[in-house]
């Protein structure tokens, strides 16, 4: 299924992940839109769907990759610092850059129905 | 124009010593270097207050005989490092107004060193790009030619070297964002061994790929500053802890003997500009004639590593990025009801557009049912090609490449296809992905006045050997005396 226009149906594999997704009616860049919680503009919808339609194809080349001969992938050993509780920043430190706080505590929209 | 910007970080520093300079005097002189060149748009946050002090103070330990590895030597930061109360904004509307509670390791060991911070420098959003051209803080100009690009991300940091408002500079580099600008502006960029310089305090990109790096006018003033920001960092588990070499004690080392790898596939690539590919071959033959041997390397893997870059970067962008959620601290989207709304409309309205293109790549590549397809299966091409680059390495001391493809493009360059603009990409993402180093050098110029900028490869871990071939490029290649 097309990005842009949700109707053609360009390449297999994307139209099968959206088929696959949860909302099985939900347009597709609304599906990737609510993975990354990001509000889009009818144009931005547009444009980037056009542009990750041909992002898609593209890294899709690395599926020709053989990696019959790629070694066991072992990640660096990485070494952890002493687990001691360190004054490293106040409360005030922390919350000097949010949006909205009031008595130590970050403040959001409201979550709970009551 | 005054003759201090034109000093090297060496001859400053002997200045100095020798009292014929002051650090008060030079950074007066840079910050009005910095006020001439404002229409450039290099610096997004000038501190000139800060960088007298800390140069009434570099001037009081210089008098007092007391003077550190970079005493009062004019620094321009990536506006991507943190700085201790001073606003970190990453290029994005989304940290305007962040003022960091904490120092990133990095800007504290130059610090340390005794340099003074002329301001922060400009940056494609998060890092994410090529051109320097941000919605939130405006377009870098390019100094040899203010209808180029500078390059990016670390535009800024290399626009204010070029235009004489800096003498040294930190940049960044996932992709190559530290050598393209280099070369794009006609300085000097490295890019050292992943874990060489902290992350600690950087803004996150690609946490796997990020690598603070020196820029510089020349190749021993960037050594200088390398020398100085590489350490090991407790804060960061992937540093590296092993001692730092000294790149200064073989600069001038003979190259004779010397196996220099040019890989045979970009050699041929016929998207290379010819007048780049006049300079790489002018290099090639330079080398010849001091006793190197050219080796022809194949690296059959290597035409997959800017795909693969992009399914690892945007994947780790997606992940990191999840921070910026409105509740903690950076941009909230006002006049919003739910939870839900808040997270949507702060992330739709605090991002620029190539942020949210990679993040919804790295949603898509991270998700059930295609992890396996691209992420894991990229993951394995990395190890592809680390593998390919320790063969050829066995072979060869270095290899030589141009660092972009072409000469800086111009900065109107409609950005209809991101495929096309990921390509420039296409010499330094295999770096970064080989978990190799490289520096980007000044080689030469265009007709139309760019400069061009080779870029020489070594094995993880030995950035000595950039700074000796770099040297050499330097003093046998033709100089690119900059537009200022």
């Amino acid at each position: 299924m097309d990005l842009t226009t949700g109707k053609q149906p360009n390449y297999n594999r994307f139209n099968s992940f959206f088929m696959g997704m949860m909302d099985m009616n939900a347009h597709p860049i609304d599906t990737l839109q609510r993975l990354a919680r990001i509000a889009l503009s009818p144009q931005e919808r547009e444009t980037l769907g056009a542009d990750l339609n041909r992002v898609f194809a593209w890294i899709s080349e690395l599926e020709s990759v053989d990696i019959q001969e790629a070694s066991h992938h072992t990640p660096p050993v990485m070494e952890l610092r002493a687990d001691n509780v360190q004054q490293q920043h106040t409360i005030d430190d922390v919350l000097q850059n949010a949006p909205a706080q009031r008595d130590h505590f970050f403040l959001v929209p409201k979550v709970l129905n009551v | 124009m005054s003759q201090i910007l034109k000093l090297t970080a060496w001859e400053l520093l002997t200045a100095y010593r020798n009292k014929e300079l002051s650090p008060v005097e030079v950074t007066e002189t840079y910050l009005n270097q910095m006020h001439a060149t404002q229409h450039h748009n290099a610096y997004v946050l000038p501190t000139p207050e800060r960088a007298r002090q800390q140069a009434k103070d570099s001037q009081e330990r210089w008098m007092k005989g007391n003077s550190l590895a970079l005493d009062g030597l004019p620094l321009a930061i990536k506006d991507v490092f943190c700085t201790l109360g001073v606003r970190t904004t990453a290029g994005s509307k989304m940290l305007g107004n962040f003022i960091p509670p904490y120092e990133s390791t990095v800007t504290h060991n130059v610090a340390q060193a005794g340099t003074v911070t002329l301001g922060k420098v400009n940056l494609d959003e998060f890092c994410m790009g090529s051109a320097t051209t941000p919605s939130f803080t405006g377009a870098t100009r390019n100094p040899w030619n203010t209808d180029h690009s500078c390059g990016g991300s670390s535009g800024g940091s290399a626009a204010a070297l070029a235009n004489g408002s800096a003498l040294l500079a930190l940049g960044t580099d996932t992709g190559g964002s530290v050598r393209q600008p280099a070369a794009f502006c006609g300085v000097v960029g490295v890019k050292p061994t992943y874990g060489r310089c902290s992350r600690w305090g950087v803004v996150a990109y690609a946490s796997s790929l990020d690598t603070p790096g020196p820029m510089a006018r020349n190749v021993r003033d960037a050594a200088m500053l390398f020398q100085v920001m590489a350490g090991y960092d407790a804060k960061d588990a992937t540093s590296i802890n092993q001692p730092v070499p000294d790149c200064m004690a073989n600069i001038e080392g003979s190259l004779r003997g010397k196996k220099v790898g040019i890989p045979a596939q970009w050699y041929e690539q016929a998207k290379i500009d010819p007048e780049v590919k006049e300079v790489w071959d002018k290099a090639m033959r330079a080398m010849e004639s001091a006793g190197c041997s050219l080796v022809p390397v194949n690296l059959p893997s290597m035409d997959y590593a800017l795909p693969c870059y992009y399914v690892l970067a945007c994947a780790e962008a997606a992940s990191n990025l999840q921070r910026y959620d409105g509740v903690k601290y950076g941009f909230r989207a006002p006049n919003v009801t739910t939870l839900e709304d808040m997270y949507t409309q702060t992330r739709g309205q605090g991002f620029g557009d190539e942020v949210k293109r990679r993040i919804m790549i790295g949603c898509f590549v991270l998700s059930h049912g295609y992890y396996d397809a691209y992420y894991t299966k990229a993951q394995k091409v990395r190890q592809l090609i680390q593998s390919e680059f320790q063969r050829v390495f066995c072979d060869v001391d270095v290899m030589l490449t141009p660092t972009t493809p072409t000469p800086a493009f111009t900065i109107d360059r409609p950005s209809q296809d991101p495929v096309a603009m990921y390509w420039n990409d296409i010499l330094t993402v295999p770096v970064n992905i080989g978990q190799v180093c490289a520096i980007s050098v000044p080689a030469g110029m265009t007709a139309h006045g760019l400069p061009i900028g080779l870029q020489i490869i070594a094995p993880a871990l030995h950035e000595p050997r950039l700074f000796q071939f770099g040297n050499f490029i330097e003093q046998n290649m033709p100089k690119c005396p900059l537009p200022f």
